[in-house]
């Protein structure tokens, strides 16, 4: 008798405490239920991830995830979406559509939800969109020199660069080893060439607002752009530290050849880590940021907000959007993007996987953490894709010598005169 | 009346595909035409803006360079490939152990996604040491070719590789047509004392005529609308050199949602198009 009420006793406790702890979410939760649809470019499983992580929390709402691969699919997919009517609650927003989305007033503005205030300072900066958050993110990857350091080592070349006439001249040593190349650099990619970041480390410090100055008509893109494309095309196009044939290589062979070990550097990020260590799993490499003139600061590669996702106006399921955007902020959901994918997490408090690779260790530090990451098309006000395709296109000019960096740099002008 | 009746029977056959044609056809061209007065875009009340559109069109240099692209294409590659075609249909009609075979090689590629064909071509054709064909004329003692480094070099590499593409299978269709020919017509020329050129010329040819037609249309209305070739070679680059007509329309359209622009592009396209394909008619009119 004792036994059995000792059970029942026990029972209560355990059910009691239950009701103290597991419940406490379940309570605060069990109101959302219904539907939530989701339209992005990244693969099923890395989706599943965060899809499972939410349902943990919200078992009574039934997530829809649409894929479509990037970026033409992807962007035709919205648009046909867009028009048909049949709204997606959650979008990804990306450099190509980030503008369209905002001046047709079809996002939510997050600036002011938990959503804004769980993201790390680094990247509130970089998402900040005209004085506004449209999107949540949670980190991304981080790029910039990937850096072969076993030639570096026999090129005779010690620390990393600090200056970018230091940094030249480190190509300049590797271009002299037998058979190699000194340096690739992904002319077809506008968020991976090293003008971006090396714009960055020249303006964004001491002029962070050079697109209001732009706009106000106080100075012009040639004004901010002519000197970085100088630097580049006199000190790497012209001096053939990248030969103008790299242009009609593939760039997979690009980094199959720098995983192999013919070329010195090339401009990379986390996602090519992968790839360099199937092909070459000793290569010692790592990342390594862009210097400028006076080595007053360095910079890595941006475009690097992952994932980016953002409501929209008009969608049905805006209460669950935002419980799935503040999901993305949960340890399980970061851990799940890094492990799938090699998103690296930037969230407050979080301690990355990525931290104590020696790869790109220093950078995560120098570049996300500390907001140190630059592309030209998250700070671009309008005409983004043709500014982008501008931009392709005159650093491939450069590097034929088809047009100088005068012409080159005063073609952004002419399309933001429009 | 079984006249009429037999008249109305085959207006309802006909009428699934004439709905299926106005919807998926017709509609689209005639929504295409609309929009190109319009400043249609998502997200924004559209607006009547006249010819606005067209002027922006012909204004634009990205429009402009890749129509030029895409007639150069477009006439090169049909021009090419059917002479070719032609020649390589007459050198299958010989006797010979391996002639299947070799009939299938040459069909090979038109089995092939040009996507696939094209991704596959880009590593071949790279231009640095690394590129299968760069190595081969290395080996003969040749320099690297700057296949697709160059605007030139480029568009050369697209034209070639759809060459290359097409080729087999238009060999095939003559071939086929040249198969169907009375044998008794050779005997006459041979008696008349022709030889293999005059034979091709003055048999094969005018025989197979019709085939021909067809080809040239097909081959001239797929060279207007290539896209998957040069997308996948080149990325529609250098500096632009290889981008294409539908490469314009989709990046003013899809990407910048310049759906306004990207119509007129399509209505100025439609109207060459249409052009080219009546001048092709006549003049296959005229040979026949």
């Amino acid at each position: 008798m004792m036994k059995k009420i000792a059970r029942i006793m026990s029972l209560a406790l355990v059910l009691q405490m239950l009701a103290f702890t597991a419940p406490a979410s379940a309570e605060e939760n069990k109101e959302l239920s219904g539907n939530l649809s989701i339209l992005a470019w990244y693969a099923d499983e890395v989706a599943q991830g965060w899809i499972d992580h939410f349902n943990e929390l919200y078992p009574d709402v039934k997530v829809e995830y649409q894929y479509a691969q990037a970026v033409q699919p992807y962007m035709e997919k919205l648009q046909s979406m867009l028009l048909s009517g049949q709204l997606p609650d959650i979008v990804l927003i990306v450099a190509e559509n980030r503008v369209d989305l905002v001046d047709g007033d079809m996002l939510v503005d997050l600036t002011e939800t938990p959503v804004a205030e769980k993201m790390s300072d680094s990247c509130y900066k970089q998402v900040l969109f005209r004085d506004k958050v449209y999107a949540a993110t949670t980190g991304g990857s981080i790029g910039g020199l990937l850096v072969n350091m076993d030639l570096w080592e026999q090129a005779g070349l010690g620390e990393d660069p600090k200056t970018w006439d230091e940094l030249i001249d480190a190509m300049k040593a590797l271009s002299e080893l037998e058979g190699i190349t000194a340096f690739a650099n992904p002319v077809s990619d506008a968020a991976c060439t090293i003008e971006s970041p090396l714009f960055g480390a020249t303006y964004m410090e001491t002029e962070p607002d050079y697109e209001q100055k732009i706009a106000a008509g106080e100075k012009t893109y040639a004004d901010y752009w002519q000197p970085v494309f100088e630097m580049t095309k006199t000190d790497i196009y012209d001096a053939g530290l990248m030969p103008q044939e790299m242009i009609g290589v593939p760039w997979d062979t690009v980094v199959s050849n720098f995983a192999l070990g013919e070329i010195g550097m090339i401009m990379g990020a986390s996602w090519n880590f992968a790839d360099i260590e199937a092909i070459n799993p000793d290569l010692n490499y790592k990342v390594m940021g862009i210097p400028n003139k006076e080595g007053t600061a360095k910079y890595y590669l941006g475009d690097c907000l992952e994932p980016a996702l953002g409501i929209l106006k008009d969608s049905k399921n805006q209460e669950n959007a935002m419980a799935f955007l503040e999901s993305l902020y949960d340890e399980e959901s970061v851990r799940s993007s890094e492990a799938q994918v090699g998103l690296i997490g930037c969230v407050d408090g979080y301690e990355s996987l990525f931290a104590e690779n020696p790869v790109c260790a220093d950078a995560l530090v120098e570049g996300m953490q500390a907001g140190h990451q630059f592309m030209p098309q998250t700070y671009w006000q309008k005409d983004v894709e043709r500014m982008r395709s501008t931009y392709v296109e005159n650093v491939q000019a450069m590097v034929l010598d088809e047009k100088t960096p005068e012409e080159c740099a005063a073609d952004f002008d002419a399309i933001f005169q429009g | 009346m079984r006249s009429k009746r037999a008249h109305l029977q085959y207006q309802l056959f006909i009428l699934p595909a004439f709905l299926l044609f106005t919807v998926f056809v017709i509609a689209p061209l005639v929504l295409c035409i609309f929009y190109s007065f319009t400043d249609y875009s998502v997200g924004k009340a559209v607006s009547f803006v006249g010819l606005k559109n067209f002027g922006a069109v012909i204004r634009d240099s990205m429009v402009r360079d890749s129509i030029g692209f895409t007639l150069v294409f477009a006439v090169v590659t049909t021009i090419v490939i059917t002479i070719l075609a032609l020649v390589l249909a007459i050198l299958f009609t010989k006797p010979c152990y391996t002639g299947k075979l070799q009939r299938a090689i040459f069909y090979f590629p038109s089995c092939i996604s040009l996507m696939v064909a094209g991704y596959a071509w880009r590593n071949l054709l790279a231009s640095d040491k690394s590129g299968l064909i760069n190595q081969i004329i290395m080996r003969f003692g040749g320099k690297p070719i700057q296949w697709l480094s160059t605007p030139l070099g480029a568009q050369i590499s697209v034209i070639l590789v759809a060459i290359w593409i097409d080729l087999g299978w238009c060999a095939t269709l003559f071939f086929t047509y040249i198969q169907s020919i009375d044998q008794d017509l050779y005997e006459v020329a041979i008696l008349e004392g022709a030889n293999a050129f005059q034979k091709a010329w003055y048999v094969t040819i005018p025989m197979i005529w019709p085939a021909v037609v067809v080809n040239l249309t097909l081959l001239l209305s797929q060279g207007l609308k290539v896209y998957e070739i040069p997308q996948s070679l080149t990325q529609g680059g250098p500096m632009k050199a290889t981008y294409t007509i539908t490469h314009a329309i989709l990046v003013r359209g899809v990407t910048e949602w310049d759906f306004g622009t990207a119509s007129a592009t399509g209505v100025v396209i439609f109207l060459i198009t249409t052009v080219l394909c009546i001048l092709q008619m006549k003049l296959a009119e005229r040979e026949v």
